[in-house]
């Protein structure tokens, strides 16, 4: 493998590396470079906005939730027919699950053999930013730290400062130097940026961060660093892709995608279509019934921000409701279980949703459940088989309060994060699922097979009992 | 007078400004004096609101600067000013490293090794793991002669976020963890113009260095930090003498204007003031009287922008000040005092008066217009300094001076460093009246003290002179 690389990498998270990436990712677009991005980690908004700036989907990388040759034969499948390819790291360079740094950026970097750029954050500090990237150095020779970009520089003295210290005493070279700019206006949500679909000016945004980077990032250094990444024999990897099938053919899966729900991985709706079946993007704010569909997958998003719109939309509400009674299989992450539930509650506030699962959702003001969650698929439900060990991640500012009956049973039982309860998630009823775990479909191939298998199952009982009958639409 | 140089003694640093240093070394302070050890305080680099903390968790608090003060100065003042103190706590500013250019000079390391004190290192966790131990690996790789005592965590998130910094930090370097603060325990501090809110604004000031040094307690293993201290090596150095010498030439009274909108004096100026034989007055701009009878005026800096509305409406202060300039009064004032001696001071939309000495208008802006060592030279003629000398203090500010009418005000100093008034000049003069934006420090710059004591005493010898009653009777 060839493909000039780099990975864009910071000492802790907040220091500007996300603008950065898509700055950069839309000024090499803008140089006619087919450019493919990647980030790292499991996250849906960055990689909305790196997808946005590089004209593409961006894939993530993860290698907590899959295997390495996964991360290697995805990656080198995402840089197919690109001519660079630009991994936004996550949290600080070494951070990882414990205290050596398993599963890092810099695990990351050395997986890829991509040399790394850092993100300082210049912001009250001057000399010891040397220290910090000699530090990065010292703590891990084998990481090719090969360029800095300043961010957040107050002014000509401050850069030339930075840059001496760091080219002297840490002997990086200073590749970029990126003024303290007025991004208040860069609009950020739970501790990141707001998710594009909800930017009224987004592509503004990406192309306003290209021309920050064109002005600040010595873009040839940049290059020339991404292109010296050392050749490296893993193309047997990209091989081991999915290879389609047409075993499922014919099958309609619903995917609720709109601005309340964004959080999709392509590689699960890639899943899903892999196998011969058709995606069909519904809206919840359009107050038009659920299409006739097969089954249903409602990703995360923010339902909180858009719950007026979403309790007041019934025609779709009861839609899904009545599909639900008939049988329809749901399978729903995070916001998408929310959605399910009786009704979300933010602050004083109750707006009344789809009322499938015996829950409400309360938004709090602290994240409920945050980081890499692992479960055990503990008792009978729709798409999993018993047994089943299952990881992915959460991120949610809402709980979801105490069954109330005995309609809903908790299939999954928690052995890593926080899910519904700290013990318990997975929320079943009927054909229903909602989860606060976000699976990559990489990461857990049992998935897509558990939703086309059941809405299979669900269309040869309606073909049975009477199709019109059954007809979700 | 000999006076040892053993003091057990620490410098508690960070990787950047804004990592929590200020709030961890005032509850440090009081955390060892719960312990019944009584702390002698300093504070690196000129700054009045971080020393006015640790000075009310300590009792006081003495500036070390190394830009400022020639080292022996720097040494000296330490060592006396320990004098009689179980351990020294010095509070580094910014980085670590951070000086004034690419080699660091005068950095927070550069003092640590002058005082030869071990460093604690305050590491700010937010959003951060293991990365924190390439942080502590490049601060002690950076520079091997520094000695790098311990680490303290601000700022963590939880237990688990507090054992895998720890043992990353552990397992990659040799430095041990003395303690580990979660982020909600200190953080909810007001804050103002990039720092701390100063202490006689604090509502509950006493409350919070009581509060800090509980936490401190809870979450740092001051044993090893007091032992680490002890293992600070004998300096080899010892003083002989106080740093003003007594000389009680002249008797004259200074006034200071110390209240809530003016505080910040450091301790040395005026004790400079007082050896060379000052009186002085302490008053207040807030209090509707007039000016006592002084030979000599000094107003530090301040907040006169918190105070705007009760400065305007004290009338009475205001003219009697004015009037006193106008009889000849030699008024020294610096940065918040400048602004008080200007016509009106603008914020907003709103134009309040001040005192109405110089003819121009301050104007607060919405970022500093000043912030960092000044250097001038004196061009001009004027009531305390000689054309041809060099002032080196610093500046921080966020008013700046609207163009000034020409009715008899000029600028002495011309701008070598730094901002001053304008980027060029700073120094505005009228009468005998000096407004700077520059602070001074007496260690630094021992003729300003004699110069304002001679002022006094001329003054005071002028048969023409009338202050005080004179206004007084203006008001009436």
């Amino acid at each position: 493998m060839s493909i000039p690389r780099v990975v864009i990498a910071a000492l802790k998270g907040g220091a500007g590396k996300t603008f950065l990436t898509i700055g950069l990712a839309r000024a090499l677009k803008a140089r006619g470079l087919p450019t493919a991005v990647f980030k790292k980690g499991p996250d849906y908004i960055d990689a909305g906005w790196l997808g946005l700036a590089a004209g593409g989907d961006c894939y993530n990388l993860d290698s907590y939730l899959f295997e390495d040759k996964v991360v290697l034969g995805s990656f080198l499948r995402g840089s197919i027919g690109k001519e660079i390819a630009v991994v936004e790291g996550n949290r600080g360079l070494f951070d990882g699950v414990d205290s050596s740094g398993s599963f890092s950026t810099a695990e990351l970097a050395k997986l890829l053999v991509a040399p790394v750029v850092l993100v300082i954050d210049a912001t009250k500090v001057t000399r010891t930013a040397a220290a910090m990237v000699l530090g990065c150095k010292a703590l891990d020779p084998s990481v090719h730290l090969r360029g800095v970009i300043l961010n957040r520089v107050g002014g000509m003295r401050h850069e030339r400062v930075l840059r001496d210290s760091i080219e002297n005493a840490a002997e990086v070279p200073v590749i970029g130097s990126v003024s303290k700019l007025p991004l208040t206006s860069f609009p950020q949500r739970h501790l990141g940026l707001l998710p594009l679909y909800e930017h009224p000016r987004a592509i503004d945004f990406v192309t306003e961060a290209a021309r920050v980077v064109e002005r600040s990032v010595d873009l040839e250094r940049l290059l020339e660093i991404a292109a010296d990444a050392p050749f490296w024999e893993g193309d047997r990897y990209a091989l081991e892709r999915l290879v389609p099938t047409q075993s499922y053919g014919g099958l309609r899966i619903g995917v609720l995608r709109d601005s309340a729900f964004q959080f999709y991985y392509p590689e699960n709706l890639e899943a899903l279509t892999g196998h011969g079946a058709e995606i069909v993007n519904v809206s919840a704010l359009d107050p038009v019934p659920l299409p006739q569909i097969d089954a249903l997958y409602i990703g995360g998003g923010f339902p909180e921000t858009h719950a007026e719109r979403l309790s007041s939309n019934h025609v779709f509400k009861d839609s899904v409701r009545s599909a639900v009674l008939m049988g329809l299989p749901v399978y729903a992450e995070c916001g998408g279980l929310m959605y399910l539930s009786r009704n979300i509650r933010v602050d004083e506030k109750v707006y009344p949703m789809v009322g499938v699962l015996p829950v409400s959702a309360v938004l709090e003001r602290k994240p409920q459940g945050h980081g890499y969650l692992t479960v055990e698929v503990a008792s009978p439900n729709p798409f999993y088989p018993e047994g089943t060990v299952l990881t992915g991640h959460e991120f949610h500012y809402s709980y979801v309060t105490a069954v109330e009956g005995n309609e809903a049973t908790y299939s999954f039982r928690v052995l890593r994060g926080h899910g519904i309860d700290g013990v318990r998630d997975g929320l079943c009823t009927r054909n229903v699922l909602g989860t606060y775990l976000h699976v990559h479909a990489l990461g857990a191939p049992l998935w897509a097979e558990g939703i086309l298998r059941r809405a299979q199952q669900f269309r040869k009982s309606c073909l049975r009992d009477n199709d019109s009958l059954c007809s979700t639409g | 007078m000999l006076i040892g140089s053993e003091i057990p003694r620490i410098v508690t640093a960070a990787m950047r400004g804004g990592a929590g240093k200020t709030l961890v070394t005032i509850g440090l302070i009081g955390a060892l004096r719960r312990r019944g050890l009584s702390v002698g305080a300093f504070k690196k680099g000129p700054d009045y609101i971080d020393a006015g903390w640790l000075g009310l968790a300590a009792g006081q608090c003495f500036n070390l600067d190394t830009y400022l003060f020639p080292p022996e100065t720097l040494i000296s003042s330490f060592l006396f000013r320990s004098q009689g103190k179980d351990m020294a706590v010095v509070e580094g500013n910014r980085g670590l490293f951070d000086g004034v250019d690419a080699a660091g000079s005068y950095s927070t390391a550069e003092l640590a090794k002058l005082l030869e004190a071990p460093i604690l290192l305050i590491l700010d966790c937010t959003k951060m793991t293991r990365t924190a131990a390439a942080l502590v690996l490049g601060a002690r790789a950076l520079d091997e002669h520094l000695n790098l005592g311990g680490v303290i965590l601000n700022r963590v998130g939880g237990t688990r976020h507090e054992s895998v910094v720890r043992r990353s930090i552990e397992q990659a370097t040799s430095v041990p963890v003395l303690g580990s603060i979660h982020k909600l325990a200190l953080d909810n501090f007001p804050q103002r113009h990039l720092g701390l809110l100063p202490y006689q604004e604090h509502p509950g000031a006493v409350e919070f260095v009581e509060h800090a040094a509980q936490v401190i307690q809870q979450s740092v293993e001051i044993d090893e930090v007091v032992s680490i201290a002890r293992k600070a090596k004998e300096m080899g150095r010892s003083i002989d003498a106080a740093p003003f010498s007594a000389a009680r030439s002249c008797r004259v009274r200074i006034g200071i204007v110390r209240d809530s909108a003016f505080q910040f004096y450091y301790p040395e100026n005026l004790e400079a003031l007082e050896a060379l034989g000052a009186e002085l007055v302490y008053l207040s701009a807030l209090q509707p009287s007039p000016l006592p009878d002084v030979d000599c005026l000094y107003i530090g800096g301040g907040f006169p922008e918190t105070h705007a509305e009760r400065l305007a409406e004290n009338e009475v202060f205001r003219r009697s000040l004015r009037d006193a300039v106008n009889g000849g009064l030699p008024v020294y004032a610096e940065c918040g005092g400048l602004m008080y001696l200007s016509r009106s001071l603008v914020i907003d939309d709103n134009a309040y008066p001040m005192a109405g000495v110089f003819s121009v208008d301050t104007v607060l802006q919405r970022s500093p217009q000043g912030l960092g060592y000044i250097r001038v030279e004196v061009t001009a003629e004027n009531p305390f300094f000689p054309v041809g000398a060099e002032l080196t203090g610093h500046e921080f500010h966020y008013s700046s001076i609207a163009m000034p009418e020409q009715l008899g005000d000029y600028f002495a100093f011309k701008v070598l460093r730094g901002h001053g008034a304008d980027g060029r000049n700073d120094g505005i003069c009228r009468n005998n009246a000096l407004g700077t934006y520059l602070h001074i420090h007496a260690l630094g710059t021992p003729q300003w003290a004699f110069s304002l004591v001679r002022k006094a005493a001329q003054f005071r010898s002028d048969p023409t002179r009338h202050v005080g009653e004179m206004s007084q009777a203006n008001v009436r």
